[in-house]
């Protein structure tokens, strides 16, 4: 009984401080947690795929791909923000579950691969249509809310707010169940009667859609992005990272390592140039081989049946 | 130029980037099909290589391709490096580990490349290096050709040693039959060692080669993996037999659509990667067993 | 009743002829064996059963229905179940949840999501698990993890239960208590396929006994017929599981 009060206790100070944070600090922390709180979105949607044994590279394609439909919406057929990341969600959702039919035979390191291949040719095709995207030139919005960054923190708050209800669901519902079974042995898991193709496609489309959400908040925060950054591989991999390190298959893990690899992310940038992603790269290689199971560890205990 | 001339360019273009391709794409195909180890840290080697051999040839005037046995041989002991310290400790560790472990190593030695050498491109400036020679019209860079030639003759050893001698022998066996290997007597660590070995040897190579007709830069490594990985999946994953004629597939495809397509050279980045979703979509139909 | 009808089922496998034209029904409420020298295609045949490999050819009809383009999680929600040679225990879940599994997705009328607890845990008494019903697979012993095994597909609420090699590895006393639990599980209705290589287990267990060579049915009956018949001697013949145990 005591853990879990603590336990709550500790949930509701967290709280607490996210909220009341913008009003607390500086711009500059504004906007260095306004990015933490992004990441903490994509991580968790990375997570959401590899609960059920997905490793994607594909939420960096769902990421650009969220920022350009809301960006290329709002600009060229003038519709306002919400239904400008609406559109770009339903898009996300048709790719998604196209993408998941296409590849739903492919485990593990294949599906890895065609995940990665997914987000490149996004890449190109926004490249190579400037007349729909500004090609390599980019794309550039107004900013977001008059560039008022408590509004700012407070859309990107609620989409991680919702991203982590998604995740405790799936953690504490029959969602936990199927993927734990499907992470041992997909054919066992379908002999037992779980519907595996239906469990892969909804944890996919989940990360997609969370993925896209954060992209599409991203290029209106920025007010302008190009394809080689909205479809760069470094910050998929780096919310890659960010969930391993904290801790898969986890709600807790995914924003933990965000903000941990954030601040030091931030605190290398300032003392060497480049040299954060070489941390990313160490942490990612030490992670695996001293850490497998991140900050928080897997704790079966707090989930279903209990 | 007539159109003819044009298409005989294209494919000679095609044809004369595809031993490259092969040499990288083997070394992938060898680990992959030996070791079942998708190693996305291999580009990176060649790419480390690059640089080596621009090192020493703006150093000492070396050319690269006559470092190539040299280069080969340190390389080799850099895979089996490789092997001992990080591959062997994730090979039981599943596949995500593994994907992830090498993805690491791979961000960690491109970001290392771009904190030395910087992100300008840097290219070795050989005598021959804009030497052509015309057949029909058609201009063959006599690099390239050289280039081609010496991967045809490596391919060739490779396969004779994989089909003639023992070490051959006992890399194929383990990689058809792991557990029948071992009963025999094979000894599956060190073959997975020599792979690895000569996996990381032959991306040396390539890397070296790079240096020569194309440029060296910290991103160009995972260009090549993911080239690679286009080639490996097309040829049948881990077959290093079929390496030949996807690379072949691969670097002809490319040079069409970079000369025949409006703004083709862009497009020309997508194809390999359509060609890993196409490849892999179309092999999945193999239905998974227990 | 006939529960299950598989009708002129052919699997290859590259060029290798797994199942090669295969026939026979199950009546319900019998125990069946399936026996047959290595390789000849035992286990094979309940990968059909259970929809895991599809058929090259043939059909398989299930209470009436036919079931052969059926995916697996389709046919366990009709009644089949089954358990693997090789235990295959989910082994980031606890032994509870493994039942869990089983109980939530297992059947097309699914546990009420507040009694899964207690019926996983009335499963679990059944197979004598209830003691270890917190620990993880890896936790567990090899009789253990057979019986994790059954409790599984029972918890699937299976009219047919396929189970393949139950007694490999175990001691003659552990199979005793197996014995005794399948016999038990019959009488409650379930109809029972077994593929079995001890054949005390068989001679015991199963009113009819259908043996396998290269794919094909070589005979059918009841087990003293078959075991007496000449054909299934010579195709055991040189076959390390000999008829004699």
């Amino acid at each position: 009984m005591k853990k879990y009060s603590l336990k709550y206790i500790l949930v509701a100070a967290a709280a607490i401080l996210a909220v009341i944070f913008p009003f607390i600090t500086g711009e500059y922390y504004r906007h260095l947690a306004i990015l933490t709180l992004m990441y903490a979105v994509l991580a968790l949607s990375w997570d959401f795929a590899a609960r059920a044994e997905l490793v994607s590279f594909a939420h960096t394609g769902f990421f650009g791909l969220g920022a350009y439909t809301s960006a290329v919406t709002f600009l060229k057929l003038d519709f306002p923000l919400y239904l400008s990341f609406t559109v770009a969600v339903l898009l996300t959702i048709v790719v998604a579950i196209a993408l998941g039919y296409l590849t739903l035979r492919l485990s593990g390191i294949y599906f890895a691969i065609a995940s990665l291949a997914f987000s490149e040719v996004l890449l190109v095709v926004a490249l190579q249509l400037p007349k729909v995207t500004g090609g390599a030139m980019g794309i550039s919005v107004p900013s977001l809310f008059g560039g008022m960054r408590v509004y700012c923190y407070g859309l990107i708050l609620g989409i991680l707010a919702l991203a982590v209800v998604v995740s405790l669901y799936l953690e504490r519902s029959h969602f936990h169940l199927a993927f734990s079974a499907m992470r041992t042995s997909p054919s066992v898991a379908s002999v037992l009667g779980v519907n595996t193709v239906r469990y892969r496609l909804s944890s996919f489309t989940l990360s997609a859609i969370f993925s896209c959400l954060a992209g599409a908040f991203y290029v209106h925060y920025t007010t302008t992005t190009i394809p080689y950054e909205a479809f760069n591989l470094n910050i998929g991999v780096a919310s890659m990272v960010m969930a391993v390190l904290g801790g898969l298959y986890s709600t807790v893990g995914p924003v933990l390592g965000a903000i941990v690899l954030k601040i030091i992310e931030e605190y290398m940038r300032v003392t060497i140039p480049y040299g954060y992603m070489i941390i990313y790269g160490l942490l990612l290689v030490a992670g695996i081989l001293f850490l497998p199971k991140g900050l928080v560890g897997v704790q079966n205990k707090w989930k279903f049946l209990k | 130029m007539y159109a003819g001339q044009l298409f005989g360019q294209a494919l000679v273009n095609g044809i004369l980037v595809s031993g490259i391709y092969a040499l990288a794409a083997s070394g992938l195909a060898l680990a992959f099909g030996v070791v079942k180890f998708l190693n996305l840290a291999h580009g990176e080697f060649l790419m480390l290589a690059a640089y080596f051999g621009i090192i020493v040839f703006s150093t000492y005037g070396l050319d690269p391709l006559l470092m190539t046995p040299v280069v080969f041989i340190l390389f080799f002991i850099l895979g089996a490096a490789y092997y001992k310290a990080l591959v062997k400790p994730v090979l039981k560790a599943g596949e995500l580990n593994q994907l992830l472990l090498t993805f690491g190593i791979s961000i960690f030695l491109q970001n290392l490349a771009l904190l030395i050498f910087g992100g300008t491109i840097r290219t070795i400036s050989v005598p021959y290096r804009t030497h052509t020679i015309s057949f029909w019209g058609i201009n063959f860079g006599t690099a390239r050709l050289f280039i081609l030639l010496l991967s045809i003759v490596l391919l060739v050893l490779l396969y004779q040693v994989l089909q003639r001698t023992r070490v051959g022998r006992s890399i194929r066996a383990v990689s058809q039959e792991p557990e029948g290997a071992a009963l025999v007597g094979i000894d599956s660590e060190s073959v997975y060692l020599i792979a690895l070995g000569i996996a990381v040897g032959f991306a040396s190579v390539a890397g070296m080669m790079l240096s020569i007709i194309f440029q060296a830069e910290p991103m160009v490594g995972f260009n090549f993996t993911l080239k690679g990985l286009a080639v490996v999946v097309m040829a049948g994953l881990g077959n290093v037999y079929g390496v030949i004629w996807a690379s072949l597939l691969l670097g002809i495809t490319e040079s069409f659509i970079g000369v025949f397509l409006p703004n083709g050279t862009g497009w020309s980045g997508a194809i390999f990667f359509l060609m890993i979703l196409g490849g892999l979509v179309v092999r999945q139909s193999r239905v998974r067993t227990i | 009743m006939e529960i299950l009808k598989i009708e002129n089922a052919r699997k290859n496998f590259g060029g290798v002829k797994a199942v090669d034209g295969l026939s026979f029904s199950v009546q319900e409420g019998e125990i069946l064996g399936i026996i047959g020298p290595n390789g000849a295609g035992k286990s094979t045949v309940f990968n059909l059963l259970c929809g895991l490999i599809p058929v090259d050819a043939g059909r398989i009809v299930f209470l009436g229905e036919d079931i052969t383009l059926l995916a697996p999680h389709k046919r366990c929600h009709m009644g089949i179940g089954r358990t693997f040679q090789i235990c295959q225990p989910f082994k980031e879940l606890t032994v509870l949840g493994n039942v869990a599994v089983a109980a939530v997705f297992g059947h097309s009328k699914p546990v009420h999501p507040g009694k899964v607890k207690k019926y996983s845990e009335e499963v679990l008494a059944k197979v004598n698990l209830s003691s270890k019903k917190d620990l993880y697979p890896a936790q567990l012993t090899t009789p253990d993890l057979k019986l994790l095994e059954i409790a599984r597909a029972l918890a699937t609420r299976p009219r047919l239960l396929l189970l393949d090699e139950m007694m490999a590895g175990l001691l003659p006393g552990e199979c005793d208590k197996i014995l005794d639990l399948i016999k038990g599980i019959n009488r409650e209705g379930i109809t029972v396929i077994l593929v079995e290589h001890v054949m005390r287990v068989v001679r015991e267990l199963c009113q009819r006994v259908i043996v396998m060579n290269y794919g094909q049915k070589l005979c059918e009956g009841c087990y003293e017929d078959v075991t007496g018949d000449e054909r299934v001697i010579e195709a055991y013949l040189g076959q390390e599981e000999t008829v004699a145990q």
